[in-house]
């Protein structure tokens, strides 16, 4: 595996470094000033909340794991912990990529930090990030250095002490950036603290399924998944039969509670009856809902990894494509609603007829570099840390 | 301390655009040896800009009739969205109460333009080769909006919005809503001027006199 492994990184790695750095040299054109005028967040945002909430639900559903003391069968989770908790890690790193390359004047990011402004959500990300980033480092160093592995049966109060850290901290931070949408009174499909909530069960669904999908490639790789075939179909589908009616509910009563305001029902309007009607029922309700829920019976029922496969799979395009649709039709509906078009004046509407959004050819590329950037991450991991249950430190002094 | 704020008289109105062209003039347009250099789709840049659609929104947002001219520009809000959506402080507002941009600190995150409820902030991201005409002119790559021409503040003439000055007709009134003399202050006291959204609680200092039915 090692070979072919490292040939595949470092395509992964020459591939995702030629489309981030062809899309930041080809930047925003002119041509986009009328749309990042009328609509200023594109597509890296929606990318952006994907893997960042990749990372925190992973890292809830891990912390969960450990403070409840899940075993699992015959502690299978426990001998995944270091693969699950790089994962988490490593998940931020696309999220960090993605929102840094859409910042026009990064060259000023240290005023993040110079002219830090407590009222600011999108300023106490930065502070969120940092400590989700540093718990879940301290907890891949402290598992790595574990001597006691077998010990199993006995979480040491420390494991504990920063499970709970990892917990909080990636709570606080999904928290916070949902808010960082929530509290824009200008965006009627996001104003809300509903976003909390939203956003937290999104969260799970999706690191579930991204953690799932990706300790299942590394035991088939390594040849281990056939043993435990059962169990990990039968936890995918428990997990995902779970966390869906949890996120279909808060979704519901989204819809229910925009109905009885206009601004917000001229989202869900759109959404659900608009020209992105195709895309909802299409990738959200049918890939997102039905295809997972029919998968995870079969994958619980039949202890079918194939199914479990193909649920982790959709989720996670259904999960994109929720965070797309929030973010990016949520600021089309705003143009479009009788109050704004009242206040926005002639320019854009007028001018441009802003009434789709298409991501310039430089987001696409950014896009895909993440995209890329995140398997090519994951595979590094692999390749230079001790992740595995019987794995030693290898390379690194610090992990000795 | 100061307020300042300003009144649009839609009864006095003809809507001429001189405003908007001397706003461009003012802040926009840059003066090059051979000519004038300026962003492509100039108006919509343009601090103060026209509402030239169909105006059934505004109908029924304000009341007022269809033919109306009807300007919109940064509101001047003493709970700015803007400046609390910024993360570096680079949205700010001054002691009299003017909204500015810090360039130095944007990171060009654009909450500022999605937080503002108005939809008055404008990023221009071509080219421009000629420095800004001012030091508060629109500069690529940075959020833009009316600053009350700030720049003119400290002029020897008075502290006037190059709009004022240019209407013709006296529908653009400026002036500080702390001083009980100025003429702002008496339209506002008056009760006739209404302000846009206020149910949002950004108390705008922008105010419009409706036109009489």
């Amino acid at each position: 595996m090692s070979i072919r492994a490292f040939i595949a990184f470092i395509v992964l790695l020459v591939v995702s470094l030629a489309l981030l750095g062809y899309g930041i040299k080809l930047g925003l054109p002119a041509k986009e000033s009328l749309d990042i005028s009328a609509m200023p967040w594109g597509i890296l945002v929606p990318g952006y909340v994907f893997f960042a909430s990749i990372a925190v639900g992973a890292s809830i559903i891990d912390s969960i794991f450990t403070i409840y003391g899940y075993k699992g069968s015959s502690n299978t989770l426990r001998e995944d912990i270091k693969y699950s908790t790089y994962f988490s890690l490593i998940s931020l790193v696309p999220a960090w990529t993605l929102i840094l390359l859409d910042l026009i004047n990064p060259e000023h990011g240290i005023w993040l930090i110079r002219g830090f402004h407590d009222v600011s959500r999108i300023a106490w990300n930065l502070v969120l990030y940092t400590l989700l980033a540093i718990t879940l480092l301290v907890e891949l160093v402290y598992l790595i250095r574990r001597t006691d592995i077998d010990t199993i049966k006995n979480i040491k109060k420390a494991e504990l002490a920063i499970a709970i850290a990892v917990l909080v901290s990636a709570i606080a931070l999904d928290s916070n950036l949902s808010q960082a949408f929530g509290s824009l009174v200008s965006v009627p499909a996001w104003y809300g603290s509903h976003l909390v909530a939203f956003f937290l069960a999104s969260a799970v669904l999706l690191g579930a399924a991204g953690q799932w999908l990706f300790i299942t490639i590394v035991r088939g790789f390594k040849g281990t998944l056939r043993e435990r075939k059962d169990y990990y179909s039968s936890l995918a589908g428990k997990m995902y039969l779970t966390i869906l009616p949890i996120f279909w509910l808060f979704m519901f009563w989204d819809i229910v509670a925009a109905w009885y305001h206009k601004p917000t029902w001229n989202y869900y309007k759109e959404l659900l009856w608009g020209a992105h009607a195709p895309i909802f029922w299409g990738i959200e309700v049918v890939i997102g809902l039905i295809v997972p829920v029919i998968a995870s019976i079969v994958a619980l029922e039949k202890r079918s990894i194939t199914a479990a496969i193909v649920a982790s799979i959709a989720l996670l395009i259904a999960g994109f494509t929720s965070k797309y649709d929030l973010l990016i039709l949520g600021q089309l509906a705003r143009l479009h609603s009788e109050g704004f078009m009242t206040l926005i004046g002639s320019g854009f509407l007028a001018a441009h007829n802003v009434m789709h959004y298409h991501p310039a050819t430089s987001e696409v590329l950014i896009l895909a570099g993440a995209f890329i950037e995140w398997p090519m991450l994951l595979l590094a991991g692999i390749l230079a840390l001790p992740l595995g249950a019987d794995e030693k430190p290898r390379h690194l002094y610090i992990f000795k | 301390m100061a307020r300042m704020a300003m009144v649009i008289d839609l009864n006095k109105c003809v809507g001429c655009y001189a405003c908007t062209i001397a706003c461009i003039r003012e802040n926009i347009a840059r003066q090059k040896k051979n000519g004038v250099e300026m962003p492509d789709h100039i108006f919509q840049y343009a601090r103060t800009r026209p509402i030239d659609f169909p105006l059934e929104g505004s109908v029924r947002v304000l009341g007022f009739p269809s033919n109306t001219p009807f300007f919109i520009q940064c509101q001047q809000c003493e709970n700015p969205p803007c400046v609390a959506a910024c993360p570096t402080g680079a949205s700010f507002k001054t002691k009299d109460g003017v909204v500015l941009v810090d360039r130095n600190k944007c990171i060009g995150c654009r909450a500022c333009m999605i937080a503002c409820p108005y939809g008055v902030r404008t990023m221009y991201l071509g080219r421009l080769s000629s420095p800004p005409p001012n030091p508060y002119g629109l500069v690529p790559r940075y959020p833009d909006k009316c600053t009350f021409c700030y720049h003119r503040k400290n002029s020897p003439e008075g502290w006037v919005p190059a709009c004022v000055e240019a209407c013709a007709f006296g529908a653009r009134i400026f002036g500080d809503l702390d001083d009980p003399n100025s003429e702002v202050s008496r339209i506002i006291r008056n009760g006739n001027a209404v302000r846009l959204r206020e149910d949002l609680g950004t108390k705008p200092k922008f105010f419009y006199i409706l036109p009489n039915k």
